[in-house]
């Protein structure tokens, strides 16, 4: 069959988890086989993911490439194809193209410690990389891993059975949080947002790589706070959410000044970020 | 070598019956534009140029590149590529519209191919006329352009009088088409400079481009935005007519049981053109979308492929229905930049 840089695989829906109420995880898996023996990427690269007759939306790949059988994405269902993808059920099939980008440079990163900072929706394209270097072939070339992950609720927090499995964890820290008036009676984590709970818990900017990803208004207060801990602004990495079209270079939408989104990011330093032009 | 009008519409006759389709100025509806033709009297030659650029027959407005079918939670689909390929001539060209086809290949051609740019580039020869006259908007010797450079052309005429042309050879496509068709072109030669003086003359320098750049690089954050963009109206007529605006959206069309994803001219001029699934908009102000077009095409595009995006043949001058002329917006940045005047990031945020 004639291919071209447009045409999509298809994959099929094999679970379906709602994260939040309008948050939902798809595991998928490539219909041909050959295809997802032979998938790889990088932690923080995307994908373009379609709903036959609805159109193409862009997310990251949610899974780590740790995990060889399917992988995942997270989405918020606020648009059309969102909308569409909410309706489907276990098996249905849906088109992906990727993975597209350039994602985490976690071969630098040996030898450090990492911390991650994520609000909301934020997490998915971290949870790639923190299920990476969990994985036992990876987790002795990192030093500690730290998670600070806050939403507006309880109910807005993703991935919860997997934040239970965090806390029980001895080779990792969480702290969760929820903004003031999100918690529950039950609620076991912190109260305060983000960039109050990371500045209470004063992590080590000592030989550590920062992540951060999140709405705009959070990753505009925590980056102060990362400063005065002394995180230098190359030492601290986020990934950006242009709209895009394409995903390949082409469709001349998702750039931030001269810094393609799709092509040179969308994994992106603090530094790099701080050269462009503030169209993110 | 030359070549004689009445021989040269053989020419195009010739290659059309056999079997390649022929794109020429014509009237559609009083509209000079470049369409298809049925035969070699529809040819206009009068023109300074055609409404829109060739643009649409390599990066058409809307085309097909995915057919699908849905049976329940099955779909089976299908890539459209060869079928929107055609064999073509396109006669006619000016300099500046045959000048944009290089300068758009780098963004086709980067890493990932763009089969649909690529393969259309391939099955096409363009030849260019060189142009003996110009408008008020046109602009292309301040580009580094002539009207009768031959980039991007196969074949360059010049008209030299009498009915006659002066050919030069462009590219091995044109060089294979002149010796298949051996028979229908001359000896001759014709003072082509002396030709080209007066619209040279006329076209003159209308402002500095090595200027352009560097102030856009230092300015993002410039008061001259908001004072000269921000009454674009946002139509973004600029983008269609442009020969180099290439941004397309890509969108589904169809019903539950199946249909077609389609790619589509767009434009940045376009609120929606950036907008977030969240609603953040990161150019949110009409002046903000407009400067992204004058960096895009004078500040990014040559920082990234080396080439300026813009041609300067004139049409989003000729077209803005609000008269924001990016002639006189790049006059003005011109001037500016040996002025010295600067509005810092801090001043301005």
């Amino acid at each position: 069959m004639t291919r071209t840089l447009y045409t999509p695989e298809l994959c099929e829906i094999i679970e379906i988890r709602d994260e939040t109420p309008d948050t939902r995880t798809f595991r998928l898996r490539f219909v041909d086989e050959e295809k997802q023996k032979n998938f790889t990427f990088t932690p923080g690269q995307f994908g373009l993911y379609s709903v036959f007759g609805e159109g193409e939306s862009t997310f990251c790949i949610a899974s780590p490439p740790t995990w060889k059988e399917y992988f995942e994405c997270c989405f918020r269902v606020v648009g059309r194809v969102t909308k569409a993808l909410r309706l489907l059920d276990v098996g249905s099939v849906i088109g992906f193209r990727g993975p597209y980008g350039i994602g985490f440079p976690l071969e630098s990163w040996e030898g450090k410690n990492l911390l991650f900072i994520a609000g909301g929706i934020g997490l998915p394209p971290l949870r790639t990389v923190i299920w990476t270097i969990l994985d036992p072939g990876y987790r002795q070339k990192y030093g500690e891993v730290t998670v600070v992950y806050g939403a507006r609720s309880v109910s807005d927090l993703v991935y919860k059975p997997e934040l239970k499995q965090w806390e029980e964890r001895s080779d990792m820290k969480l702290i969760k949080t929820v903004d003031p008036g999100g918690e529950t009676p039950d609620w076991d984590g912190k109260i305060g947002f983000v960039p109050t709970v990371l500045e209470e818990a004063k992590p080590s900017s000592n030989n550590t790589i920062a992540l951060i990803c999140g709405p705009p208004i959070m990753i505009k207060f925590t980056l102060p706070v990362l400063s005065s801990l002394g995180f230098e602004l190359k030492n601290v990495y986020t990934t950006l959410e242009n709209r895009m079209k394409c995903g390949l270079g082409k469709c001349g939408r998702c750039n931030v000044g001269d810094f393609y989104v799709c092509k040179e990011g969308p994994v992106i330093t603090a530094e790099r970020l701080k050269s462009l032009p503030p169209e993110y | 070598m030359i070549i004689q009008k009445d021989k040269l519409f053989a020419l195009l006759e010739k290659l059309k019956s056999g079997g390649k389709r022929i794109i020429a100025p014509t009237k559609r509806e009083n509209i000079l534009l470049f369409s298809e033709i049925g035969s070699t009297d529809e040819i206009i030659q009068d023109y300074i140029n055609t409404r829109l650029s060739l643009k649409g027959f390599f990066l058409p407005r809307s085309e097909p590149i995915l057919e699908f079918r849905i049976h329940q939670k099955n779909v089976e689909y299908t890539t459209v590529l060869e079928e929107n390929i055609k064999p073509t001539v396109v006669f006619g060209v000016r300099p500046c519209d045959a000048g944009s086809l290089p300068i758009m290949d780098k963004v086709y051609t980067w890493d990932y191919i763009d089969e649909y740019w690529v393969k259309r580039r391939e099955s096409t020869i363009i030849i260019a006329v060189s142009c003996l006259d110009c408008d008020e908007a046109c602009f292309c010797t301040s580009l580094g352009l002539d009207p009768g450079s031959t980039k991007g052309s196969d074949i360059l005429l010049t008209p030299v009088g009498n009915d006659t042309f002066l050919v030069e050879i462009a590219s091995d496509k044109g060089k294979k088409l002149v010796e298949d068709n051996a028979e229908l072109f001359a000896e001759g030669d014709a003072d082509k400079d002396s030709i080209l003086a007066p619209v040279r003359q006329k076209l003159g320098k209308k402002f500095d481009l090595s200027s352009i750049q560097p102030w856009l690089q230092e300015n993002f954050f410039h008061k001259f935005w908001e004072q000269n963009t921000l009454y674009c109206i946002g139509c973004g007529v600029c983008t269609f007519v442009c020969p180099t605006c290439h941004c397309f959206d890509i969108v589904d069309e169809g019903t539950v049981s199946g249909g077609k994803r389609m790619k589509l001219w767009d434009a940045c001029q376009f609120r929606t053109f950036t907008i977030h699934a969240s609603g953040h908009n990161p150019r949110a102000r009409q002046d903000e979308r407009h400067r992204q077009r004058i960096e895009h095409k004078f500040n990014y595009y040559p920082k990234k492929f080396g080439d300026t995006l813009c041609v300067g043949c004139g049409r989003c001058v000729r077209y803005c229905p609000v008269d924001l002329s990016i002639l006189r917006i790049l006059t003005m940045i011109s001037q500016l930049s040996q002025t010295g005047s600067q509005t810092s990031r801090a001043e301005e945020k």
